[in-house]
Parts: structure tokens; sequence; C-alpha cells
């Protein structure tokens, strides 16, 4: 049977090349070219605001940023079901903007809050969607299974979705884009609901799409961006804020250590870049010393303070500048 | 379109229907015999107050009310209900079934849903009326032209909304104004005027079916009428919900 699988996606792999036009592509090439998107539904407020995007093909990408950032709105654009007020849009080598549907067979998308059908089962549920995507009989059967089994649902393939947990169905969805063997995939926030364990599951399944297909994340957890991303685009009002590996990021933001300072109704981190969080601060310092005297300071004037090495969630949370516009924050590291 | 892409689309329509029609048949009989009821109910009304003469009129009513009813009305609520609160419509969007396929093969899943209740209806109005088979080269076109405007029209209305509970809604609204109002479960010429049928598909249809079937007293320009409005709807209809479903959207 491994054999037969193997052999079925080798041929899948050639149908996949014939599918991009016959046209051996660069490996290495760009497979997302974005200039200045942009999208208002009432023409005075923009969801997204000239937006740059460059993807490189095999690279898995992850867009970061609080709710109402643009990241959906990106995502829907990019996936060719939502049309942007401005900016030019270049998918796999074609004009997505003027022909969407030679786009659209090459990528598989996975929307924020989607749900599977509740009477069908698993394997029904990406069986279906293979044969939609042009897969033959015979061929949808292979790869569902496979898809299935990589993401541990094999044994519950019968049963039907309204008898399976949260878990079991949102990795249901994920198996029918694991599946597709899609040139590009587009996950908008796959693993919101789930269990540490059915979630870990998911970034093994998307692990191995890396390098094969190209994937657009988006997500609310830090450490999925950390374990997955070859690239993190940090988002904020509908603009890209920065960009970069995970290494870069944390590199844009000065300090080795992170001290978060609660319980204190004025800052007190004269000299140092902080930024406010809700009813907290961040502060962020070189060395373990200053940690140790901003935690002092604090504890003089009733507060407490945690230290710790800076994280990617530091980094984001001071690109976006804390939660308070009015809340006048340190320094802004140049970045 | 190449051979092999229409084979593709063909493929595709008939595994939705299987998918979202034979599956919920199969999984969710609750939903068919529900369904049954509304029909089933007036027939049983008019068949205890107007007799056996009434209950023919009443079975004709069920059958183009089923077709519309189960075949299309329903897939506002359904066409609402897979766009909006499963995004299944945004997922199927990124594969090669395109929007004219997605339209049809959610048509035909309704259609597939129903067909055991229609076969109720015809088992039934064969049984009373004894049609002769001949007669169903007529009612067969007559009930997918039906089908087809009502699917068609069902599907615009479902582009329109942005919350699924609407959806459902409006199945019922449409089902009254179009399916229980007008005459189709009573004769047209109870009216002021018989051309009041013309204003839905659903009592054209049933119209046209008590001319034919009960040789009801109808003007033949009315029959002439309702064949070619029925046509114009089918024709209006696909038209504009070929235009709706198109799968770019500006919200």
């Amino acid at each position: 049977m491994s054999n037969q699988v193997n052999s079925v996606k080798y041929l899948l792999g050639a149908k996949r090349l014939l599918m991009a036009g016959g046209v051996s592509l660069d490996p290495h090439g760009i497979v997302i070219n974005a200039e200045g998107l942009g999208k208002t539904y009432d023409g005075v407020k923009w969801a997204l605001r000239n937006a740059d995007l460059s993807v490189n093909r095999g690279k898995v990408v992850t867009l970061l940023g609080p709710n109402g950032a643009g990241k959906t709105t990106l995502v829907r654009i990019l996936t060719t079901e939502l049309e942007p007020s401005t900016g030019k849009l270049i998918i796999l080598g074609e004009d997505a903007l003027r022909n969407p549907e030679r786009v659209r067979p090459r990528i598989a998308s996975i929307p924020q809050e989607a749900k599977p059908i509740y009477f069908v089962t698993p394997y029904e549920l990406v069986f279906s969607y293979l044969v939609f995507r042009g897969f033959s009989i015979s061929d949808a059967k292979a790869e569902a299974r496979r898809a299935l089994e990589e993401l541990g649902l094999w044994g519950v393939r019968n049963k039907i979705m309204n008898n399976l947990s949260g878990g079991y169905k949102r990795r249901a969805l994920v198996a029918m884009a694991l599946a597709s063997n899609a040139e590009l995939v587009f996950m908008d926030e796959p693993t919101t609901g789930l269990d540490v364990f059915s979630r870990r599951s998911v970034w093994d399944a998307l692990a191995r799409l890396k390098g094969n297909s190209t994937v657009i994340l988006t997500t609310h957890y830090i450490e999925e961006a950390e374990f997955l991303s070859d690239e993190v685009i940090i988002m904020n009002n509908g603009l890209v804020v920065s960009r970069g590996t995970v290494s870069e990021l944390l590199s844009k933001v000065n300090g080795e250590y992170v001290v978060e300072v609660y319980g204190i109704s004025k800052p007190i981190f004269e000299g140092y870049s902080y930024v406010k969080l809700n009813n907290r601060y961040l502060v962020y310092v070189d060395t373990s010393e200053d940690s140790s005297l901003i935690a002092s300071e604090c504890a003089k004037i009733g507060g407490k303070a945690l230290m710790r090495r800076k994280t990617l969630e530091d980094v984001v949370i001071r690109l976006i500048g804390g939660w308070y516009s009015d809340e006048p924050t340190g320094d802004l590291d140049s970045s | 379109m190449s051979l092999q892409g229409i084979w593709t689309q063909v493929k595709s329509v008939i595994v939705f229907a299987w998918f979202y029609g034979w599956l919920a048949v199969i999984r969710e009989p609750f939903w068919l015999v529900s369904s049954l009821l509304n029909p089933l109910s007036i027939v049983v009304i008019m068949t205890i107050f107007g007799g056996v003469r009434y209950m023919s009129f009443g079975l004709l009513g069920g059958l183009a009310m089923a077709v519309s009813s189960s075949g299309g009305f329903t897939i506002i609520g359904d066409a609402a209900y897979l766009r909006l609160e499963l995004k299944y419509q945004s997922m199927l969007i990124n594969t090669r079934l395109n929007p004219i396929s997605y339209t049809l093969g959610l048509a035909l899943s309704e259609l597939t849903y129903a067909l055991p209740g229609l076969a109720v209806f015809i088992i039934l109005i064969q049984l009373i009326m004894r049609i002769p088979a001949s007669l169903y080269l007529i009612i067969i076109p007559i009930l997918a032209l039906e089908w087809v405007a009502a699917s068609m029209l069902g599907f615009t209305l479902s582009t329109l909304m942005n919350d699924v509970r609407y959806g459902w809604s409006l199945s019922g609204i449409l089902g009254f104004l179009l399916g229980t109002l007008p005459p189709v479960f009573y004769p047209a010429y109870l009216l002021p005027t018989p051309y009041i049928a013309l204003v839905s598909p659903v009592s054209i249809v049933s119209t046209v079916l008590q001319y034919i079937i009960l040789k009801a007293n109808y003007p033949q320009e009315l029959i002439k009428l309702s064949v070619i409005v029925l046509l114009a709807e089918t024709v209006i209809f696909t038209i504009l919900a070929l235009r709706k479903s198109r799968w770019r959207s500006i919200y």
C-alpha cells in the first residue's frame, strides 16, 4: 500500500507541475508578490493599508497581530476571495486580480472560523474536497487516506463530525489542505481552540507541508509562529509593522531581558525602553543587573516585577506599541 | 473549456449532490419528514373540507410546492449556512469547482434530498388520478423548469443574506408568499381572474398540472402564457444566480 501511495504522490507531484502551466518554476522563486494592497469597506476606514508582500516558494510565513490588525483581510485578498481597493497582486506568476480563476485551483485555504459539515465523516469531507480540486476518484481516496493518517484521524474516519470533539473537527479541516498538495496553502488561525496535543499534531502536519508547499499562516499563538515560521509579518491597524525571521525580529527590539511590572501608577523607567500593556508595563533592559534594579525600585513603591529573557511575544508587543495609544510609551526603537 | 474540464465539473456536481444531498437523506431523515409535512398538511385539510375532488388539487399543489420548497427555497438557508456559518464556500473558492457548478451542485443536492418526498406525492397522485405515462413527458420538463427557477432564485437571494438566520426565515416567508398564498393548492378559477396564477412559478406549475391532469377549466391563453412566463423566469433567475455566484466578494 505504501508503494501505491508513493506512486500516487509522485504522479500528483507531476500533475501539479503540469497544472502550473508546464513551466518548471524556480523552486526558490517568488510565490506571492503584492504591492500597495489596501482595502476599505466604506471609503473612510482602511482595514488594510498599502501592504507590500513578497513570499518565497516553500516557506512558512506567519502573520501575527492583534484582533482587527488586518490579517484576515489580507488573507482573503491573497486567496482571491476579496477584491482589494488598491494595489497589485501576482500569485504563482499570475495576475491574481485579473485572472483569479488561474490561481484558485493551485492554492488551498482554510478560513478563520471554518467548520466542517456536521453530518459527514472526516473521510467524506476530505475525499469530496479533493474531487472538487480535480483529483480522480482513486487519487482522492488515496490522498484522503494519507492526510487522515498523518493527522491521526484514520481511526475516526467513519465517525460523523457531530460526534467528534472540536480538536478532531479542526484537524479534519487541516487534513483537507494537507491532502490538496496545493502549491500555496493559507491557514487562518488553524489551531484556535485546540488543546495542546491537537495543536502539536497540526504543527507536525504544517511542518511536513514545509518545503513542498508555501504556507501562509495567521495565528495568535506566538510559540506557534516561533516553531513553524521561516518569516514572521507583524501587523497592526491594517499596516505591516515589521517583518523578518524570528531572530531578526528579536534583534529589532533592544534589550536581552524584559521586566514585567504591575501595581504602580506611574512609569519610573527613565532611560529605559518600555510599553504599557493594559495595567502593566514591559520594560526592555540589556542586563540582569538592570532588571534587578528596576524590580527593587518598583518594590519600594508597592509594585511587583517579573524578570525574564525577551521572547518574540515581547517583540510583537513592543513593535505594536502596547495596548493604549493615549498612554505615552518610552523611546521607540528604530526598527 | 476542455472535455476534461467539463468532466471535472460534472463529476464535482454529482459528488456535491451525494455529499450534501444523499448523505443528508440517510443521516438526517427527520428533516425529510418535516419538510414533507408542510405540503401534506394542506392536502389533508383540503381533503377534509373538499373531498376527493379537492384532494387532487391539493396533491398537485403539494407536488409543485415540494419541488420548489424542498428543491429550491431551502437553498436560501443552505447556501447562506455554507457561506456564512461554515465558511465552506470560501474553502471551495480555491478548487476547480466553478461558481456555476457550485450552484448546480447545491441545487442538485437539495433535489436529491427532496426526492423521497417527491416520490410520496407522485405515488399518491398516481394511485388517485391514474395519469397515463405519456403525460409525464410534459409533467417532468415543467417540474424541472420550476426546480431550476426556484433554485436559482433561492441562490440569488441567499447571496443577499448577511446572517444565516435570515436565510431560514426567508425560506419560510417565500414558501408562504409563492407556494401557499397564490393558487397552488386550490384552482385559480376561484379567484376574480385566474391570471393571478402567473405571480409565482409554483402556482404557474400547479395551474398547468391542473389543466393537463384534472382538465381544469382554464383559458388556453393562460396555459400558453404560463409556460412562457416559467421559461422566462428560469432564464432570468439563472442569469441572476450566475452573476451573483461569482466567487469574488467586495465585502
